[in-house]
């Protein structure tokens, strides 16, 4: 146990931590590799290797430096270091409104990294991405709030050590972040910020000004996001035993493998669609779904 | 009490003697002189008291002053009650003047309500309230937040002011429109002595005066070009400020024809109300006059229904904004609303007391949430400030009616974090206009290049104003917290909608300004010092204020807390626990070193921007249509067809003004049951 300014740290908790820094790009590389494959075979292709992913990063790293404005980067490198911040704050069992408030500092560096080189390509896809993330911030805070009423802390740690699993209580929540999730992972149909693809009115959007290294670090960020955003499906399940760690665990990989399988079945929306319909679906799913567990349960749960 | 009168009569012979001067060289010396003087002042005032417990200054058997050692406190407070109504009477008759000369129904009709109340007050009810009066001045831990906010930020505004009017001054000569800066100072400095005398009053005649004296303070601020625009929002301003007066000298009225309560001091009614409240009672009346109250305080803190006069104010001079919105004025509405925290709360063990917590949370979430969609479609800067102070302060409100200590740290982190920061954006937004010629966010293209050091102040304070982890965001996830921990669910949604949407308005914001463009010619000379030197400080004291914040709460705001909550206790005294307090101060210092060490260090290759193989090489043209060199413009996302102010502001006013008919039919069918009961006696 460490002692911080009175709140209690365990070993545990910082080992997890550590494992999130080290082992997070692996995971959410490997994620981006099966991603691709899974992909590719939906489309009758035969795809990259699963490394693919790593073999592009390191290729990037390799790229002789340049850039448009010497700022530019710095806000890249800031938001990374943010993320992994945000991630040390979530596996080491921090506060969940700290993590949330945290990532959103990282995604805003992003966007600023967009903005900085007065590109009108990248202004479109950093304006797009505020877009997505006004979009997703509501169902986001309403989430930790759920949890917090369902487990009666906000701290992760406490979450996943006991109490009941969450799901049942916060059953509308979860097609909520299901929703929201589409749009956090940037895939179609809300791949509005950073297209995949070069050849259109969007060209590469936010990313479009950017090369080499910080266009990997861009990359290692976006797994990095990728790991925390199933860290939050798995919230949804975890109580300490291992059969739930293990089934929500399962549930993350089906939900990601139902992401791409709609990644692959929708064109792009529009970005005033993106914002009404996640609204539309917070109010009615997240709303609902708070108002209920206020009257039924947060008076037994909080006194 | 010396010292505070010193304190009080500064800025008052600082606003005369600037009434008298009239050349410009001495005029800067003096507001400099005295602008540190004040500030001064109220650091040694803070030194000697801060910390402490609630020290009563002015009691009923003493007044505090030496000289008048013999006399008792509560004889000479009638003196000076009834030197004040004789005043009151005299600022009367000039508005009711003015009302007239420039043909103003509503404010002169407003008027003629209240006169004749204060008059009956004054001469019927005054005398036996104030030998009730236990407490004329008293001072705690949150009135000494409160004249540092006023004396530091103030005098800061004030010195900002000096260099600001000369450029002022410049274009209106242009204008042909007459020098009436000697007025402008004169009101500016007479503003923080009614602000000052506005935090220390216990007795709530004399608050009423020293706010009625900002109320006037900011008519003739904001009517200060003269010109048709401001003349007409200088009045509304102060019909809708006059409202709040009513409901004042209404709640005074009430207030000492009820025998239970029977005094004017503010302290006399929350130990009254909480004393109830911890035998798990409560009393209607009190609440009729929290409810009075509150509504005073919304009406000056610009909430809806009542906010509209706050968007007018932005006709006036830079300087005017930044004290009207940062250290003064609106904080008075805050200041009041906050005080009475101990009796709001929406606890469902209190039914009754439900009432004024709630209209309070419902106005306070309803304002920070449609504020808040108003400001995205804002291009004006000033306009977009604005909003932002409205929602900022909705969200202040709605801390004060949750009414935890919890929600109130909160509430009072807010105020500090939002004086420092709002005082920062709006002189250098006013800073800026003087230079580009104009506010227009649209217009801050390049800005960085043309105004590199304003213009990180205004990112620094751009960033402090929505950024995880500076203060008001951790002041915001503090409030989260408390409004989640307090079992209210709509405020709950109101925040979580409103914090998305303030990302956004922020951060494209300041994506214009972090944007660079090659070839700005630089402009930072033609600052003044006093614009150069006050924008610097409020950068610096933004910074200091996100990073010594734990500190701030340990000193000054745990301490209010504890006395004030000391009979009611509602579980933590801070929402956040000290490890992720520090966490947040790591994470400044963490931002700052990232920035000082790597921003603009890179040492790569430079390429030209991507423009689809049409650019010309320079990153800011490209060869268009019929061979023709087009010039790139970038525009951000407004959303107007989606969120159009004008919508999101009736919607606000509605729901809120819903609200506030609500409570009020409420009251009605209380004070009908009442009445039914009155045989068993009670007012007098």
């Amino acid at each position: 146990m460490i002692s911080f300014y009175g709140s209690e740290i365990s070993y545990f908790q910082v080992i997890t931590a550590a494992v999130f820094v080290v082992c997070g790009p692996l995971v959410g590389g490997l994620i981006a590799g099966f991603d691709r494959k899974i992909t590719a075979r939906m489309q009758g292709r035969q795809g990259p290797p699963v490394l693919q992913p790593f073999y592009d990063v390191l290729k990037l790293m390799e790229k002789e430096p340049a850039t448009v404005r010497g700022s530019q980067d710095f806000y890249i490198m800031t938001s990374l270091i943010f993320c992994v911040i945000t991630g040390v704050f979530f596996f080491g069992g921090g506060n969940l409104l700290m993590v949330i408030f945290t990532l959103t500092t990282a995604d805003i560096l992003l966007v600023l990294g967009g903005f900085a080189s007065n590109s009108s390509y990248s202004q479109i896809g950093a304006e797009r991405e505020l877009v997505q993330l006004m979009s997703t911030e509501p169902m986001i805070i309403l989430l930790t709030i759920g949890l917090f009423l369902a487990k009666g802390s906000f701290g992760v740690a406490e979450i996943i050590s006991g109490g009941p699993v969450a799901f049942p209580y916060l059953a509308g929540l979860f097609i909520g972040v299901l929703y929201i999730f589409t749009i956090k992972l940037r895939k179609s149909p809300f791949d509005l910020s950073m297209s995949h693809h070069m050849h259109q009115e969007l060209v590469k959007g936010l990313t479009t000004e950017f090369s080499g290294r910080t266009l990997a670090a861009i990359e290692m960020m976006h797994w990095y996001e990728n790991v925390i955003f199933l860290g939050f499906i798995f919230l949804f399940f975890a109580n300490g035993t291992p059969l739930w760690w293990v089934l929500g665990i399962v549930v993350c990989l089906f939900l990601y493998f139902v992401e791409i399988l709609i990644d692959n079945t929708y064109a792009r929306m529009r970005w005033q669609f993106t914002l009404k319909s996640a609204w539309a679906v917070t109010i009615i799913f997240g709303g609902a779904n708070l108002l209920v567990l206020y009257y039924l349960h947060a008076s037994q749960l909080l006194s | 009490m010396e010292l505070l009168t010193l304190l009080i009569a500064m800025p008052l012979v600082a606003a005369i003697i600037l009434l008298i001067v009239k050349n410009n060289s001495i005029r800067r010396g003096v507001v400099f002189t005295f602008g540190a003087a004040i500030a001064l002042l109220s650091i040694v005032f803070a030194v000697i008291y801060l910390g402490g417990g609630p020290i009563v200054l002015w009691e009923a058997s003493d007044s505090g002053f030496s000289l008048f050692a013999g006399i008792p406190g509560s004889e000479l407070g009638e003196h000076v009650s009834f030197g004040m109504f004789i005043l009151e009477m005299a600022l009367s008759a000039i508005i009711i003047f003015l009302c007239v000369r420039y043909r103003k129904i509503v404010p002169l009709v407003l008027t003629l309500i209240q006169v004749p109340l204060v008059v009956w007050f004054e001469f019927t009810k005054s005398k036996a309230a104030h030998e009730a009066t236990l407490s004329f001045v008293k001072i705690d831990s949150f009135s000494i937040i409160m004249i540092l906010i006023i004396g530091v930020i103030g005098s800061l505004v004030c010195v900002h002011a000096a260099g600001y009017m000369k450029d002022d001054q410049e274009h209106a000569d242009h204008e042909g429109r007459p020098d009436r800066r000697r007025f402008f100072f004169f009101v500016m400095f007479a503003f923080l002595s009614a602000m000052f005398g506005v935090v220390v009053s216990d007795n709530l005649s004399w608050m009423l005066f020293f706010w009625e004296c900002t109320t006037i303070c900011s008519f003739f601020l904001i009517g200060y070009t003269k010109d048709e625009v401001a003349i007409k929002n200088s009045f509304k301003a102060l019909a809708y400020n006059m409202i709040g007066g009513i409901a004042f000298i209404t709640a005074l009225i009430v207030m000492a024809s009820y025998e239970s309560i029977g005094t004017l001091s503010l302290s006399g009614l929350l130990d009254y109300g909480v004393g109830n409240k911890a035998m798990g009672g409560q009393d209607p009346v009190v609440n009729l006059v929290v409810g009075l109250l509150v509504v005073t305080g919304a009406t000056k803190a610009a909430q809806m229904p009542f906010s509209t006069w706050l968007l007018g104010t932005m006709v006036a001079p830079a300087p005017t904004s930044a004290l009207l919105h940062s250290s003064t004025m609106v904080k008075a509405g805050v200041f009041l609303i906050i005080r009475l925290a101990p009796l709001l709360g929406v606890s469902e063990l209190v039914t009754i007391n439900l009432t004024p917590g709630l209209l309070t949370v419902m106005l306070g979430g309803v304002t920070f949430l449609f504020a808040s969609l108003a400001m995205i479609s804002q291009t004006n800067a000033k306009r977009a400030l604005a909003y932002s102070t409205i929602a900022n302060l909705g969200l202040i409100v709605a801390c004060a009616g949750v009414g935890t200590e919890a929600s109130v740290w909160a509430g009072i982190m807010l105020i500090i974090f939002h004086a420092v920061t709002k005082c920062l954006l709006f002189l250098c937004v006013g800073t800026v206009e003087h230079r580009i010629g104009s506010k227009d966010i649209e217009e801050m293209d390049g800005l960085l290049g043309k105004l590199p050091k304003i213009t990180s102040y205004m990112i620094i304070g751009c960033a402090a104003m929505f950024l995880a982890p500076f203060g008001m965001l951790v002041s915001k996830w503090a409030a989260l917290k408390a409004f989640v921990e307090a079992g209210n669910f709509w405020i709950v949604m109101f925040l979580a909608f409103g914090s998305a949407v303030f990302l956004f308005a922020w951060t494209k914001w300041v994506g214009k300004l972090t944007a660079v463009m090659p070839d700005r010619e630089n402009l930072e000379k033609s600052v003044s010092f006093e614009e150069s030197f006050v924008n610097a400080f409020l950068a610096l004291l933004t910074i200091i204020t996100a990073v010594s914040f734990p500190w701030i709460s340990d000193g000054s705001v745990i301490p209010y807390l504890n006395s004030a909550f000391a009979l009611i206790p509602t579980g933590d005294l801070s929402a956040l626990s000290k490890g992720n307090m520090i966490i947040m101060v790591v994470m400044v210092l963490l931002l700052i070193i990232l920035t000082l060490l790597f921003y603009g260090k890179g040492r790569k290759k430079n390429t030209h921007l991507y423009m689809a193989g049409a650019g010309k090489g320079d990153d800011l043209t490209y060869t268009g249509s019929m061979q023709k060199t087009v010039h790139i413009q970038n525009r951000n996302y407004y959303l107007n067809d989606i969120f159009p102010e004008d919508r999101m502001v009736r919607l606000g006013t509605i729901t809120s003004a819903a609200v506030l008919a609500a409570v009020a039919a409420y009251y009605v069918y209380i004070g009908l049951a009442l009445y039914t009961m009155l045989a068993s006696g009670g007012f007098s």
